[in-house]
């Protein structure tokens, strides 16, 4: 399958469909970039929403395709912060300088992140497939983490601590994949 | 077991209760007692921050193949029910049963496949040849005669007529 580069997307003239496209192959960078600033699945969803509403309206400013993950992450880090001032009140909300800290340096990692999430469709073949059902079971909207523990015979704790070895072991292959790649992660 | 590695570009390695932090936060389930310990460590850590923000990075793929694939999570969480019947004690009789029954089956498809059978050749029906032939015969004789050569066949007239140069 031929996958489409940023400059060719951008070449079909529509601006609805080159955002489209262009948000859609970002996506998961930009939930990946909220995701390190928000720690509730729900307060990411509703700040990326945000996020792709600014960028739609915002899209006619951008010059070069290629730069998108990068710009987007920039109204991504400031609707974070927008978002994190609302809910300051909140119990376990990081504090304003670590989120612009979490945000500032995920801007430059924007096409590192790309890489990360190649690496990681290997990374995901790699792992057994009892506990990539089990990680994808445990992160999907309907299942609660009480109820799966139950089901699967144990304790809530044993079970984050397994999510926590998966999310892990994952992350050591990624970079593992990218060191051989040469690059530095 | 959680140890992250130092590699160029990185500051010193996590220790796994720091892991530990950062996998709670992610999670939702980081104490209040235990939120100050990782702001601390995010305000000091350029590791830490990377750290986090590559495990958000696993954590949200697992997010998005949640979102996509709820039929994963069904099988699993609900496993097909087993009849009654087969939990039973009577579990292997009936296995035994019907492992005998199976292979008394596969035994005589076996034997008839290797016993030799001669073709057989469809007999013709004979009387209805003969009657078929006898009508050929007595309409041919009612023909009128042929206006073609003698050299054309009796039968020359149920074919078309061949046409010859002028």
């Amino acid at each position: 399958m031929t996958v489409m580069n940023e400059n060719e997307i951008a070449a079909s003239h529509d601006p609805r469909e080159d955002f489209l496209r262009l948000y859609t192959r970002h996506e998961l960078t930009l939930r990946a970039f909220v995701r390190a600033c928000l720690p509730r699945a729900a307060d990411v969803d509703e700040v990326l929403q945000e996020v792709s509403l600014v960028a739609w309206k915002k899209f006619a400013t951008l010059d070069d395709p290629s730069l998108f993950a990068r710009w987007a992450c920039l109204i991504a880090r400031y609707e974070v912060l927008k978002f994190r001032r609302g809910k300051a009140r909140d119990r376990l909300v990081l504090d304003e300088d670590i989120v612009a800290r979490l945000a500032e340096e995920g801007v430059e990692e924007a096409p590192l992140r790309s890489r990360q999430l190649e690496a990681l469709e290997h990374c995901l073949e790699k792992l057994p497939r009892d506990r990539r059902d089990m990680a994808i079971t445990a992160y999907a909207p309907e299942t609660s983490i009480r109820d799966l523990a139950a089901r699967l015979g144990r304790s809530e704790g044993s079970l984050y601590q397994l999510l926590a070895r998966i999310r892990q072991e994952l992350l050591q292959c990624v970079e593992r994949a990218l060191a051989r790649e040469g690059g530095c992660p | 077991m959680r140890r992250a590695r130092a590699g160029p570009g990185r500051g010193l390695p996590m220790k796994p209760d720091e892991l530990n932090l950062l996998h709670s936060h992610l999670d939702g389930t980081l104490p209040d007692t235990d939120f100050g310990k990782l702001q601390a460590l995010l305000r000091t850590s350029a590791e830490a921050r990377r750290t986090l923000r590559a495990l958000a990075t696993v954590d949200a793929k697992l997010q998005a193949l949640g979102s996509l694939n709820t039929r994963t999570s069904q099988t699993l969480v609900t496993p097909p029910a087993v009849p009654s019947v087969v939990r039973s004690p009577y579990l292997w009789s009936a296995r035994i049963t019907l492992a005998a029954a199976a292979a008394c089956l596969a035994l005589v498809l076996a034997g008839t496949r290797f016993i030799h059978v001669p073709p057989t050749r469809s007999r013709p029906n004979v009387a209805a040849v003969i009657s078929s032939t006898q009508n050929v015969i007595a309409r041919l004789s009612l023909e009128p005669p042929s206006s073609f050569p003698a050299w054309t066949s009796p039968t020359a007239s149920l074919l078309d007529q061949p046409r010859f140069p002028q």
